[in-house]
């Protein structure tokens, strides 16, 4: 299996850069100029291309701003959907994210974009390492288009505390996150688009081994022109601050400051680690029926997931590992939502049309040899939940509508 | 005149710098620092990574700092800082030094001008670094040496010649760099990949820290008997 992203220039068909992860070499410099060929054909005889699929390929093209054109390769046994149209989508903000538009898209010196492009590398890397299911890029962020979250058992203390820091540094986005996963944002954080919420995240956890950082990013829908200066902060091994400012603080003011202020809150953060890997408080778990081996809960009006699949690791189902609990989860996601359920939060303009416009479709399963997978849709939220496959089904609909309880009623904190 | 006071490595706290049960070095986040007696005191150096895209800058850094180093060359985007925790004995006393590492990348030197100062502000030691695989990295060192600094920072400079495993690649003779080392004062760290030993990463890297702390210390120690 392997995965291929290429991006040329529309204009000049020059190619800018070639990501590749899996099996095989990348494919090349002749053949890529042959792929983009194929598409102004196309153009010349007023046909776009989109997707094709050759004996062992999967490929899908899209042009943006009618200057850069990215193309998806997938070299594997597994069939290429809709998502690839997002997955596309979300590559080419992380372009704009750390490029701005106005320079990715009219750039002149071609060198010069292709040097300025290299810092990309870090998050389309990791697009395609999550594309094809490589160990330890788990995730699904990038498939639900919301913000991979934690559900601590205390939100507000920690809340309040990132408002006061986020308000100190003259910044209204600020978040703090643990491995990955955001533990709590500010209110206007949550006002950023699908993609920067599933982006920013990526980006923050790309790199692990430094203690402060200062990048300049462009939100791709709020701000694509004017950068941000994103810090981040890592406070103890595991949990960083994150905010988005202007051109104060500098970076050594930033440090010093979070130094002081998040000083008297260190044995809190520490003992927020107890949260991994499970991304779910130590209560709510325990409500947890036996049965469930993995879940998805989304919220879309909130944009935000959480995911579970270290449950039930003692248990008879050892059969799934966790990444193949992951893969599987992700396999049903792509596979129901969207096409039988409400579609996913990034739809692509291309997408199908419901399959049944007078009835809405509110429960999926999927039963393979494998396992189990009970979908329930009940807006804002979808709840995925993964059992073994030997639960009957009547078993896992009862299970998985009382999970949804859990997690949606009561004095719980909610995502 | 200041005591010339020895200063040596202490291997006894340097275990204080692993994660227990390992010999990885822990990346302290801002608010934790290695558990060491409260009595030493902790001294604080601002050094900065100074070179062309690809001349190693990140990779030293994560080399001094004990965390993994990156197996392909991803330039660096905006500025990233390390803290390398070294406890150092000086005289008797035990005193733990702090190097806060500063690494921009070169994009985003050139495209943004707030990125050059950041860095430069009130820096201690610059290190400058190039590849010996790449000659022009190497016939550069001489303008980055001119363009490092401010001269009123007084910083101590430091050449790092990288990739100096790759025997068959050298691009750079022993000779000019001994030269160098002569002709302009500056010594010139030699770093390279450790192969496949990565058990004990700590004993590879602790000579090159001691040097470093020692450094930065006679520095110190100049500045204040300039003072005098």
């Amino acid at each position: 299996a392997s995965c291929t992203l290429v991006g040329l220039s529309a204009t000049s068909g020059v190619p800018l850069f070639v990501r590749h992860t899996g099996h095989g070499k990348p494919p090349a410099y002749a053949l890529i100029g042959s792929l983009n060929g194929i598409h102004v054909f196309g153009e010349s005889h007023g046909v776009t291309l989109c997707t094709t699929r050759t004996h062992n390929a999967n490929l899908i093209w899209k042009t943006y701003h009618d200057s850069i054109r990215l193309i998806l390769i997938r070299g594997s046994e597994t069939v290429g959907d809709s998502c690839d149209g997002s997955l596309l989508d979300l590559m080419f903000a992380s372009l704009v994210l750390l490029l701005g538009l106005e320079t990715l898209t009219s750039a002149t010196n071609v060198e010069r974009l292709k040097r300025d492009i290299r810092p990309c590398y870090v998050l389309l890397d990791e697009l395609l390492s999550r594309a094809m299911g490589c160990e330890d890029h788990h995730g699904f962020s990038h498939l639900t288009g919301c913000a991979e979250c934690l559900i601590p058992s205390e939100q507000h203390n920690l809340q309040n505390e990132l408002e006061k820091f986020a308000e100190g540094a003259d910044s209204t986005y600020g978040c703090v996150m643990m491995q990955g996963h955001v533990l709590c944002g500010t209110r206007n954080f949550w006002s950023l688009s699908h993609t920067e919420l599933v982006l920013l995240p990526l980006l923050v956890a790309s790199n692990t081994f430094t203690v402060a950082r200062d990048l300049p990013i462009y939100l791709p829908n709020k701000s694509p022109n004017v950068p941000f200066r994103m810090l981040v902060i890592r406070l103890t091994g595991l949990i960083s601050v994150v905010t988005l400012c202007g051109p104060t603080p500098t970076l050594t003011e930033m440090m010093r400051a979070a130094s002081s202020f998040w000083a008297p809150s260190y044995q809190t953060l520490e003992a927020l680690s107890s949260l991994l890997p499970c991304n779910i408080s130590p209560s709510l778990l325990s409500h947890l029926d036996n049965a469930i081996i993995g879940l998805i809960l989304v919220n879309y009006d909130h944009k935000k997931c959480v995911s579970c699949v270290h449950l039930s690791e003692e248990s008879r189902s050892r059969c799934l590992s966790v990444n193949r609990k992951v893969a599987a989860l992700r396999s049903v996601y792509r596979s129901v939502v969207g096409p039988l359920l409400q579609p996913p939060a990034m739809p692509p303009e291309d997408f199908p049309s419901r399959l049944h416009p007078d009835h809405v479709p509110l429960e999926s399963y999927v039963s393979t040899d494998n396992y189990k997978v009970y979908i329930l849709q009940s807006s804002p939220y979808h709840l995925l939940v993964l059992f073994p496959p030997a639960l009957p089904i009547h078993i896992a609909r009862q299970v998985s509508i009382r999970t949804l309880a859990v997690f949606t009623k009561g004095k719980v904190p909610k995502i | 005149m200041a005591p010339e006071w020895p200063i040596g490595e202490s291997k006894t706290y340097q275990q204080k710098l692993l994660i227990p049960g390992t010999n990885k070095r822990k990346l302290f986040g801002i608010l934790e620092k290695p558990n060491l007696p409260p009595s030493a005191p902790s001294v604080t150096y601002k050094i900065f990574m100074f070179g062309k895209a690809s001349s190693g800058k990140t990779w030293t850094m994560n080399r001094l700092s004990g965390q993994e180093l990156p197996s392909q060359h991803i330039e660096t985007a905006g500025i990233q800082c390390s803290n390398v925790y070294w406890p150092m004995k000086i005289g008797n006393r035990l005193i733990l030094f702090r190097l806060e590492i500063w690494d921009a990348g070169d994009s985003s030197v050139k495209r943004y001008n707030h990125i050059l100062p950041a860095c430069r502000e009130g820096v201690d030691a610059v290190l400058l670094c190039f590849s010996v695989i790449d000659r022009e990295s190497w016939t550069e060192l001489p303008r980055l040496l001119s363009s490092a600094t401010q001269p009123a920072d007084r910083a101590a400079k430091i050449a790092v010649a990288t990739r100096y495993d790759q025997f068959s690649h050298r691009e750079v003779t022993e000779a000019e760099m001994e030269s160098f080392e002569a002709v302009h004062g500056v010594p010139i760290l030699k770093l390279g990949g450790t192969g496949d030993d990565h058990s004990d990463e700590l004993t590879h890297t602790a000579p090159i820290l001691n040097f470093l702390c020692k450094r930065l210390w006679q520095r110190d120690q100049e500045l204040l008997s300039v003072k005098q």
